[in-house]
């Protein structure tokens, strides 16, 4: 046993330089492409604000409205709730569960290879990590994104090639790099010379990607202030990319999950294309042969942010380039694909119509959503009085109305404060113990991080339905 | 210790065999390991029950660490409650630098799980590290940390009565590092707790895990 002093100097580990903002200056210019101004762009700020606006207005962008497949999923859901006698079940029958509808898993895909038939999908393992999931990805061809040496083992032991997969987290630890090198996991990001130095010294053949920080002012999830190098300290990263004879093979970025202004998407292809050249005009670096366009793709807007993708594509990566596109799509595939029921355990009346229900899952469990994406799920009413409500999509309400009298806070099954679900939601039935909850399309950012502790298990089977369309 | 990141260890340079400084570098490590296992107590303890944690609890279970240590006798468990094989102060030099008051964050290595404990004094510190935009390398330096220790994961004990927002800034996205929140363990789920083991709770911080 021992007991020391010890000093940390986390700025030794990476950079944590402050740099001038480049994403916002004016792309249009007089002077020639030279090595170090940025490309030539067709729209500047203005333009490019207008422009996003046409495509706003344009009606064959506009999204459909979504449609599940209600009857295969109800039928689910009523078929597992119906087997549950409350009064024999076995500890575990009436946890909550998902439902997984593999039809829209492929409805997504078909639907990515239309609207973006250059760019090879990477699904975030992060987003979702279920091995069914996973394996009927593969089988569509989709590869895969990894964030860390937990999820590249998922991958692997799913018989999948390494190949297919990108490191993608531009700071790893040492141990990280190591495993990814044992196991043949070639392709990683960097954004920083510290992370390079690490690389150079565990997995020196890796095939690197510089991951550059983008404007995501407008994202729901806000990744530049984590990960990304400013576009003035890409001189440097090159230079040392350089001097350590590393293999860089392209240029990444992340405009951020749930972006609402797509104009960033247009500034983070400009800025990959200027990398793109001074690698190879001022560092002598031999031809980039990859763009990895990121993620933060979400079904509303896809058709809009995949127009403003392949205009930028178009401008700065042409199909004559020979670059390959990939991107680290997660949510766009995850979110619509599961629905979340949950069983009411509990429930204090704080007044006649006001009342406290407990649930069978929360913030340490499926709905940590909450706390690490920002989401606010969408509690439904699917069984209550012996009778199943699945068709009511107005059974809910997140403000008082007069069809919806019964104002609850919905709280996980744990002591903790922390484990809330909606401090305030309106129902118009006044539910009681034993009845249930769904929630549709939470399908991202759920089951990912579940833990499961003191024999409370917090992984919940998973129903899958329309295996075999 | 010699940490080759970013990281090394300040007693070394300091280490003399003078017996009097031997005395106080004991009495110094049972400060420290006081300092750290009491950030574990429950907040309803009175004074009374404070000293008996003190000279019953701590000094009995330390000592019979020692005699397993002695006697080779290999622990499995490591579970937070657990006398730690190793206890650190660590000091962040580059976060320090920019602030008068320095505040250290305690860390317990227990077998193969470093459990790393922010505590209240690290408030102001804590703050500055989310507004200067150094959470990432704050977090990859203690990942770092924990690898060079050879450990497996790492648990890192966040105050609940920290700055909820300087919380809530950790705890979005955490996933992007593989991170996930844990439960605490709720002490009525054990039921052969004894009069000592209550007097100690994790239920004073938000815990995260992170596998290395």
């Amino acid at each position: 046993m021992a007991t020391t002093t010890t000093l940390i100097n986390s700025e030794a580990c990476s950079s944590t330089t402050t740099l001038t903002d480049l994403t916002n200056v004016n792309i249009v210019s007089n002077e020639q492409n030279t090595i170090d101004s940025k490309p030539v762009a067709i729209f500047d700020d203005e333009k490019l604000a207008i422009l996003l606006e046409d495509i706003k207005k344009d009606p064959s962008l506009t999204p459909l409205p979504h449609v599940s497949d209600h009857a295969q999923i109800y039928n689910a859901l009523k078929t597992r709730i119906k087997s549950i006698n409350d009064d024999t079940c076995a500890p575990g029958e009436e946890n909550s569960f998902f439902v997984c509808d593999i039809n829209e898993l492929r409805n997504l895909y078909k639907n990515w290879c239309t609207e973006l038939p250059r760019i090879q999908p990477h699904y975030a393992v992060k987003c979702n990590p279920q091995h069914e999931l996973i394996k009927i990805l593969a089988s569509f061809g989709v590869n895969f994104d990894c964030a860390s040496k937990v999820e590249i083992d998922t991958i692997l032991k799913l018989g999948i090639s390494p190949e297919r997969i990108v490191f993608a987290n531009p700071c790893k630890v040492g141990s990280h790099i190591r495993f990814a090198e044992q196991n043949g996991v070639e392709m990683t990001m960097f954004d920083n010379v510290e992370e390079l130095h690490k690389i150079k010294k565990f997995h020196p053949n890796a095939k690197l990607f510089l991951r550059i920080a983008t404007d995501d002012s407008t994202a729901q999830c806000r990744l530049s202030t984590k990960f990304g190098a400013h576009l003035s300290a890409v001189p440097e990263l090159l230079e040392t990319v350089k001097d350590l004879q590393l293999n860089l093979v392209g240029v990444s970025f992340h405009v951020g999950s749930g972006a609402s202004d797509f104009g960033s998407l247009y500034k983070a292809v400009r800025d990959s294309r200027w990398v793109f050249d001074i690698a190879v005009n001022k560092f002598e670096l031999p031809p980039l042969k990859t763009l990895d366009v990121g993620g933060g793709f979400q079904l509303a807007s896809f058709k809009e942010s995949s127009k403003i993708l392949r205009l930028s594509l178009e401008e700065f990566f042409p199909e004559s380039t020979g670059v390959n596109i990939i991107a680290e799509p997660g949510r766009y595939f995850a979110e619509t694909t599961l629905t979340l029921a949950t069983h009411i355990i509990a429930k204090r009346k704080v007044n006649e119509d006001e009342a406290m229900i407990y649930i069978n899952d929360g913030v340490y469990g499926n709905l940590n959503c909450i706390l690490f994406d920002h989401q606010e799920p969408t509690p439904r009413i699917l069984y209550h009085n012996d009778q199943f409500h699945y068709d009511d999509f107005q059974s809910t309400s997140a403000l008082s109305t007069p069809n919806h009298p019964y104002k609850v806070s919905i709280w996980g099954p744990t002591c903790d404060g922390l484990d809330c679900i909606t401090k305030e939601y309106y129902m118009n039935r006044d539910l009681v113990v034993g009845d249930w909850l769904y929630f549709p399309n939470l399908g991202a950012y759920t089951s990912s991080a579940a833990t499961p502790f003191n024999g409370f298990d917090q992984h919940v089977d998973t129903i899958f339905i329309n295996q075999d369309l | 210790m010699d940490f080759q990141i970013g990281m090394r260890d300040i007693y070394n340079n300091n280490n003399n065999n003078n017996k009097i400084q031997t005395q106080q570098l004991m009495e110094f490590y049972w400060d420290i390991i006081l300092l750290i296992e009491s950030q574990f107590l429950s907040k309803e303890i009175t004074y009374n029950q404070f000293k008996q944690f003190r000279k019953f609890y701590l000094i009995n279970n330390v000592s019979t660490k020692l005699n397993n240590i002695t006697n080779s006798t290999k622990l499995i468990s490591s579970h937070w409650r657990s006398i730690a094989d190793n206890y650190n102060l660590l000091y962040f030099n580059n976060i320090h630098n920019t602030t008068t008051q320095h505040c250290f964050v305690y860390s317990k290595q227990i077998n193969q799980s470093l459990n790393i404990i922010i505590p209240l004094t690290f408030t102001k510190q804590f703050h500055n590290i989310i507004q200067n935009n150094n959470l990432k390398n704050w977090l990859i330096s203690l990942l770092e940390l924990t690898d060079k220790l050879n450990c497996l994961d790492l648990k890192l004990y966040l105050h609940r009565d920290l700055n909820w927002n300087d919380i809530n800034s950790v705890l979005k996205n955490l996933n992007w590092i593989s991170g996930k929140i844990i439960m605490n363990d709720n002490n009525d789920h054990f039921n052969d707790l004894n009069l000592d083991d209550s007097l100690l709770t994790d239920e004073n911080f938000l815990i995260l895990q992170f596998d290395i």
